[in-house]
C-alpha cells in the first residue's frame, strides 16, 4: 500500500466514523453546533478541540445550545461540503485555506484567532547570494522547493504571490525531474529543513516559508542566502461561519469569543487551544490582501 | 566477646553465604561486564550498519525530513543517546532534532570526528563521557555521501551493569536473609535442647537430684541427655548431701588438727621424757660404772653387770624414742665429718664375732672399696645403722651366715647416685628364718616387727628399721629389703658420700683415732652441776683423769669462782637452778675469751641446734650426757691447755658405752693383717696388730712402747691364773673381771686376738660350760700373745 492508498483509507475512515462516533453531527439540530476543521490527524484535533468545544457550549447554553460538536474532515472538499450542508457551522483554520473555503463553500470570514500568540503572518521566497536570481521571474526554467500542499506559508502564499507575478506554476513528481521550460518548476520537500539544505547544496534555486521560520534557518546556514520576495502579511488563523447560520446566534459566538481571553477560564482553555491568546475582529488591510489573492486561489493546487 | 554457639552458627553461616555470594557476584559481575561491553559494542555496531542502510538513500536525496525521522526514530529508541548524520565533508545535516543546532557545523569537540573524517572507516571509541562508534556511508561505487555517528552515554553500559548488579542484589538479599532464618531456626533448634541441657545439668549440679532431662531424640543431644540423667542416676545413690560432707570435712580436719597437736605433743612429751630419763639414767650407769672398779664380790659383780647391761638396753630404747621422735618433729639433723669407711665397719664388726662364735654362726665381710677408705658423713648414724641391721641379721638368725658386703660402686653403675661422689652399697644379709611376704611391706613402719611374738622373744622398740629407713632418706640414700622365709634376708642399703680434702682427711685420721687416757698434768677444772650424782661421776672421772676439781651447783656459783681464781676449764651444765649455764656462759665470757678459758657445756639434749645455741653463748664445745669417759678425756685433750699426753693415739678404755661404741674405740681388728673382705673365725684374726704398734712406736718413745710391752705378758700371766681359779670355782664375777682385764690390756697393746677371745669369754661369764670349751684356746692365744709381744720387744 502506497503512501496516497493509505490516505484515502484515513479519509474514508473519517468521513464514515467520526460522524457516528459524534452522533448528530450530520442531522444538527439547533440546540447543537458543530466545529470543523481540516486535518490528516482527526483524534489529535479532537483531543485539542473538546475543551474550547465545551467552553463554547457553557457560554451559548443561555442561548439554547447544549453542546458543541467537533467535527474533522480529511480535505477542504469535505468540509466545502459540510459547510454546504450545514454540518459544520463554524470552521477554524489558516486564512488562506480558509479563503478558498469560503469560495467554494459560500462559508464568510467571522473572526481572527491569535494562534500561538501570532495575529499575522507572511512567507518568504528566497535563493543563495551567489544564484544571481535577483527577480521572481528569473525564477522560470528553475525548481522552487515548497514546503507542502497543506502549508499556507510554505506553499500557498508564495505560490500565490508567484502567479500574482505573472508566472506560471509547474509542478514536478521529484526533485530528480526535469525543470519545465518557461515555467517556475516546483517540487514538494515536505519538510522546511529539507528544502534549506536542497537549496544550499544547488539541488533547487529557491525555496519558500514562513518568514520566522527562514529566520530561524538563516542563523545557522551552509553559503549565503537572500530574501528574494516577502509575501504581504495575511491573517495567521481566522474563524469562518458557514452559510446560512443564524445571525443572532453569530452575534452571540463572537460576543462569547471575543471577551473569551479576559476570564480566567477562557484564558486557560484558549491556552490549551494551542496557545490561543485571543479572538479579534480581521483588520481590514490583512482582509484587503486576502481578497487581492482569492482571484489566483483557483490555480493553486490544493488537496 | 564471648559468641554462643547459636551466634556462632549464625556467624558462621552468614560469612559463608555471603562469601559465596559475594565469589559468585563478583565472578559474574565481571563477566557481565566483559560480555555487556562487547555484547552492546556488537550491537551498536550493527544498529550503526542497519541506520547506514536506511538512510543512505536519504542522505543521497537530501531527504532531511526522512533522515530525521529515521534518526529520531532511532534516538527515541533509547540504545543510542547521540546521533548525528553528517555530510560528505562531516557537517551536521541532522541530529534528529527540529531545532539542530549543529546544523551545518562539524562536530570537532566529539573525539571520533577528526580520525572519521581522516580515516573513512569504521571507528569505535571510548570517550570520558560517551562511547563513539561512527563510519562513512558509501555507495558501492566508494563515492562517499556522508557519515553516520553513534554517541552512547557510558552510564549506559553501567546501568546495564548496574541492573546486572540489582537482579543480582535482588536474588542475593533474599538468599542472604533466608540462610540467616534457616540458620537462625536451625542453631534455634540445636541450641535451644542445649540449653534445657545445661539448665538441667546446672539443677542437678545445684544438688537436685530429682531433675531429668526430658529429650529424648535419636541424636547426639539425645546420648547426651541419656548421659545427663544416668549421671543424675548416679548422684541420687549418693546420700551424703554437700553439706554432711562439710561436716564431716570440718570434723575431719578438726580430727587432723587434733591428730597433729596430739603427735606434737607426743613428741614434746617424748623428748621431754627422753631427756628427763636419759640424766637419771646417765646417774645409774655412771654410778654403776664406778661401782663396778670397786671391790666387789661375785655376786655384786654380777648384779653391777646386770644393772649396767639393762641400763644400756634402757639407755639403747631411749635413743631411739629419742631419735623417732626428732625425725618426726624434723629435728633430726646429720653430722659431716671424715671418717674411714673400712674402719668403721671393722670396729662395728668385731664384737659381733664374739656373738657369732657364742651363736654357732659365721659371720663374714665383704669390703670392696678399693683404695676408697675416708668419706665425709655422718659416721655415727651411718654406723647405727648397720649396726641395727646387724643386730637384727644376728637376732634372727639362728644357724649359718650373716654376711655384710660393703662396696664403692663403679659412676657408671646404674644403682650409683649421679651426683655424688662416692656410692657405697651396703648389704647385710643372712640365712635366718626370714620375712612373710605381708609383713615385708611394712617392715619399715614404725613400731612394726615381723611378729609381734618378736618383742616378747627378742625384746627392742620396733623402731629401728623405721629410723634405719629414715636415716638413710636423711642422708639421700636408699634401704631396700628382699627376703624368703625359710632361707635368709638381704637388706641392701645404698648410701651417696663425698670425699674429704687433703685437709679434712689429715684432720679426720687424728679425729678418728681413739685416746689413750693416761693421767696427765692436773688441771684446775670448775664443775657446774646441779645433779649430785652426775657431779660425783664427773668428778671421779676428772680425778681419775689426775685433775683437781671445783664443784658448783648452779651458774651463779660458777661465775663467782671463775671470778675468783683462775681455772684451766668448766664444765658447765646447762640446765641448773637460779643461773643456767648459758646465762652463766654469757657473764664468764665478759671475763674470759674463748681461749682463755674454755667452757664445755653439758646437757642431755641431743638436738644439733641447741648445741649451737649453747656454743652463741660462748660455749667451745658441748658434751651429751652421758658421755663416756672416753669422750670427756677427747674433750679435755682438744681444750685442757695443760693436757699433756692426751695425745697419744691407741685403745682406749671405756665406760658405760654399748657394745658398738666399746667396738669403736677397741679397734681390735686392723683389715690390713688380714686378707681384705673377709673376716671370719677368730682363729683368723691376727694375734697382733703390727700397724697399730708401729704407729704408736712413731709417735711415742719406743723404750716406752717397750716397756709396756714388757709389763703386759706379766700381768696377762697374772689374769689368767685368776681366770682359770674362778672357772675352777664357777665364779662368773671373777671370770668376767678377769676376762675384761685381760681384754683391756689386750686392747691396749694391740692383741687382736686375744682382746676378742677376752670379749667372748667376758660375755659368757655366766655360762661356765660356754667359758671351759673356750678357755684352752684362749690359753694358747694368750702363749702366741706374750710370744708376739716378745718378739715385738727383742726386735
Amino acid at each position: 500500500m502506497n503512501k496516497l492508498q493509505a490516505l484515502s483509507v484515513i479519509r474514508l475512515v473519517i468521513v464514515l466514523i467520526i460522524p457516528l462516533l459524534l452522533g448528530r453531527a450530520i442531522d444538527a439540530k439547533a440546540e447543537t453546533i458543530s466545529i470543523g476543521t481540516i486535518s490528516s490527524d482527526p483524534v489529535g484535533e479532537i483531543k485539542l478541540f473538546t475543551p474550547f468545544a465545551n467552553y463554547l457550549a457553557q457560554e451559548l447554553s443561555a442561548d439554547g445550545i447544549d453542546e458543541v460538536k467537533i467535527v474533522i474532515a480529511s480535505d477542504v472538499r469535505q468540509m466545502v461540503k459540510m459547510l454546504k450542508h450545514h454540518e459544520v457551522d463554524l470552521f477554524i483554520d489558516s486564512s488562506i485555506t480558509a479563503s478558498i473555503i469560503n469560495q467554494l463553500s459560500g462559508s464568510q470570514f467571522m473572526l481572527r484567532r491569535w494562534k500561538k500568540g501570532r495575529g499575522k503572518y507572511r512567507s518568504v521566497i528566497f535563493v543563495t547570494e551567489d544564484s544571481g536570481i535577483k527577480r521572481l521571474d528569473d525564477l522560470k526554467d528553475k525548481v522552487i522547493a515548497f514546503e507542502e500542499p497543506f502549508s499556507t506559508s510554505g506553499y500557498v502564499l508564495p505560490a500565490l504571490v508567484i502567479l500574482q507575478s505573472g508566472n506560471e506554476l509547474y509542478k514536478l513528481q521529484s526533485l530528480r525531474s526535469e525543470p519545465e521550460a518557461d515555467k517556475v518548476s516546483y517540487v514538494m520537500a515536505y519538510d522546511n529543513e529539507t528544502q534549506m539544505v536542497w537549496l544550499e547544496r544547488g539541488r533547487v534555486a529557491a525555496a519558500a516559508m514562513a518568514e520566522s521560520d527562514f529566520l530561524e534557518y538563516s542563523n545557522n546556514v551552509l553559503v549565503p542566502l537572500k530574501s528574494l520576495y516577502t509575501t504581504p502579511y495575511v491573517p495567521y488563523h481566522v474563524v469562518v461561519r458557514r452559510p446560512g447560520l443564524e445571525e443572532r446566534l453569530v452575534q452571540r459566538i463572537k460576543d462569547v469569543l471575543l471577551v473569551a481571553h479576559e476570564g480566567k477560564q477562557g484564558v486557560e482553555v484558549m491556552m490549551s487551544f494551542e496557545k490561543t491568546t485571543k479572538f479579534d475582529e480581521i483588520p481590514d488591510d490583512l482582509l484587503s490582501e486576502i481578497k487581492k489573492l482569492e482571484q489566483y486561489l483557483g490555480d493553486v493546487t490544493v488537496n | 566477646m564471648k559468641l554462643g554457639l547459636r551466634n556462632k552458627i549464625l556467624l558462621f553461616t552468614t560469612t559463608l553465604v555471603v562469601s559465596i555470594a559475594l565469589s559468585l557476584f563478583s565472578i559474574t559481575y565481571y563477566y557481565d561486564q566483559v560480555s555487556t561491553k562487547e555484547t552492546s559494542h556488537t550491537r551498536l555496531e550493527n544498529l550503526l550498519r542497519r541506520t547506514m542502510l536506511s538512510v543512505e538513500n536519504s542522505i543521497f536525496m537530501l531527504d532531511l525530513r526522512e533522515l530525521r525521522t529515521v534518526v529520531s526514530d532511532n534516538l527515541q529508541h533509547g540504545s543510542v543517546d547521540i546521533i548525528l548524520v553528517l555530510d560528505e565533508k562531516g557537517r551536521v545535516l541532522t541530529d534528529g532534532s527540529r531545532e539542530n543546532k549543529l546544523r551545518n557545523k562539524v562536530p570537532v569537540d566529539i573525539p571520533v570526528i577528526e580520525p572519521l573524517l581522516t580515516k573513512k572507516e569504521n571507528i569505535k571509541l571510548e570517550g570520558s563521557d560517551y562511547f563513539w562508534i561512527a563510519g562513512p556511508i558509501l555507495l558501492p561505487n566508494k563515492e562517499n555521501l556522508g557519515f553516520l555517528v553513534f554517541g552512547v552515554d557510558i552510564n549506559k553500559f553501567n546501568s546495564v551493569l548496574d541492573n546486572s548488579l540489582r537482579n543480582q542484589l535482588f536474588v542475593l538479599i533474599p538468599a542472604l536473609i533466608l540462610s540467616v532464618f534457616v540458620a537462625f531456626i536451625f542453631s534455634s533448634r540445636l541450641t535451644r535442647p542445649l540449653k534445657e541441657l545445661a539448665s538441667v545439668a546446672e539443677e542437678i549440679g545445684d544438688g537436685d537430684f530429682t531433675k531429668r532431662s526430658s529429650h529424648s531424640s535419636k541424636d547426639e543431644i539425645g546420648e547426651l541427655s541419656k548421659s545427663i540423667n544416668m549421671m543424675a542416676d548416679n548422684l541420687s545413690r549418693i546420700t551424703v548431701s554437700r553439706d554432711e560432707l562439710r561436716v564431716v570435712a570440718e570434723r575431719e580436719s578438726m580430727l587432723k588438727a587434733q591428730a597433729e597437736t596430739a603427735n606434737l605433743a607426743k613428741s614434746n612429751f617424748l623428748a621431754t621424757m627422753s631427756h628427763e630419763i636419759r640424766t637419771p639414767l646417765n646417774g645409774v650407769l655412771g654410778m654403776a660404772q664406778l661401782l663396778k672398779g670397786s671391790q666387789l664380790d661375785k655376786d655384786q659383780q654380777n648384779k653391777i653387770n646386770t644393772i649396767l647391761s639393762s641400763g644400756e638396753s634402757l639407755l639403747d630404747i631411749i635413743n631411739n624414742v629419742l631419735d623417732m621422735s626428732k625425725i618426726e618433729s624434723g629435728n633430726f639433723e646429720l653430722e659431716v665429718t671424715t671418717f674411714d669407711l673400712p674402719e668403721m665397719v671393722s670396729s662395728l664388726v668385731a664384737p659381733f664375732e664374739v656373738m657369732a662364735i657364742e651363736k654357732g654362726l659365721t659371720i663374714k665381710v665383704q669390703m670392696e672399696m678399693g683404695e676408697v677408705a675416708l668419706l665425709k658423713g655422718d659416721k655415727t648414724r651411718l654406723h647405727q645403722v648397720l649396726l641395727n641391721l646387724i643386730s637384727n641379721a644376728f637376732k634372727f638368725t639362728d644357724k649359718g651366715d650373716v654376711i655384710l658386703t660393703v662396696s664403692h660402686l663403679d659412676p657408671q653403675s646404674s644403682d650409683a647416685f649421679e651426683n655424688a661422689a662416692c656410692s657405697v652399697q651396703i648389704i647385710v644379709e643372712d640365712t635366718g628364718k626370714g620375712i612373710t611376704a605381708d609383713r615385708l611391706a611394712t617392715i619399715f613402719d614404725p613400731f612394726v616387727q615381723e611378729d609381734t611374738s618378736i618383742t616378747r622373744k627378742f625384746g627392742g622398740s620396733g623402731l629401728g628399721l623405721a629410723i634405719v629407713k629414715k636415716i638413710i632418706e636423711l642422708m639421700a640414700g636408699s634401704i631396700s629389703v628382699t627376703s624368703q622365709e625359710g632361707v635368709g634376708t638381704q637388706f641392701k642399703v645404698l648410701v651417696p658420700f663425698d670425699y674429704p680434702s687433703k685437709d679434712e682427711a689429715k684432720a679426720g685420721r687424728i679425729k678418728n683415732k681413739s685416746i689413750l687416757v693416761v693421767h696427765d698434768d692436773n688441771l684446775q677444772i670448775l664443775l657446774a652441776e646441779d645433779n649430785q650424782v652426775n657431779a660425783v661421776i664427773a668428778k671421779a672421772f676428772l680425778n681419775k683423769f689426775g685433775h683437781e676439781v671445783e664443784h658448783v651447783v648452779n651458774g651463779s656459783l660458777a661465775v663467782d669462782a671463775v671470778s675468783m681464781r683462775k681455772f684451766d676449764l668448766v664444765l658447765m651444765d646447762v640446765h641448773m637452778p637460779e643461773m643456767d649455764g648459758i646465762e652463766a656462759t654469757r657473764n664468764i665470757r665478759k671475763l674470759y675469751s674463748l681461749e682463755d678459758l674454755p667452757i664445755i657445756g653439758l646437757t642431755a639434749e641431743a638436738f644439733t641446734d641447741r648445741h649451737l645455741e649453747f656454743k652463741k653463748s660462748g660455749m667451745n664445745d658441748v658434751l651429751t650426757k652421758p658421755f663416756t669417759e672416753q669422750q670427756l678425756a677427747s674433750v679435755l685433750k682438744e681444750y685442757g691447755q695443760t693436757s699433756q699426753n692426751s695425745d697419744l693415739e691407741g685403745v682406749g678404755l671405756s665406760f658405760g658405752e654399748n657394745p658398738s661404741q666399746e667396738a669403736a674405740e677397741a679397734e681390735v681388728i686392723s683389715g690390713k693383717d688380714k686378707e681384705e673382705g673377709d673376716i671370719s673365725p677368730i682363729s683368723l684374726y691376727p694375734i697382733g696388730d703390727q700397724s697399730q704398734l708401729d704407729r704408736l712406736s712413731n709417735q711415742l718413745d719406743t723404750s716406752l712402747v717397750h716397756g709396756l710391752l714388757s709389763e703386759a705378758p706379766e700381768s696377762i700371766l697374772a689374769l689368767q691364773i685368776q681366770l682359770h681359779k674362778a672357772l675352777k670355782s664357777g665364779d662368773s664375777g671373777e671370770i668376767f673381771a678377769a676376762a675384761h682385764s685381760i681384754r683391756g690390756i689386750s686392747s691396749s697393746m694391740f692383741a687382736t686376738r686375744l682382746a676378742i677371745e677376752a670379749q667372748v669369754i667376758e660375755s659368757k661369764a655366766n655360762d661356765l660350760m660356754a667359758v671351759r670349751s673356750l678357755i684352752l684356746g684362749f690359753d694358747q692365744t694368750i702363749g702366741q700373745t706374750i710370744n708376739w709381744w716378745e718378739e715385738k720387744v727383742a726386735s
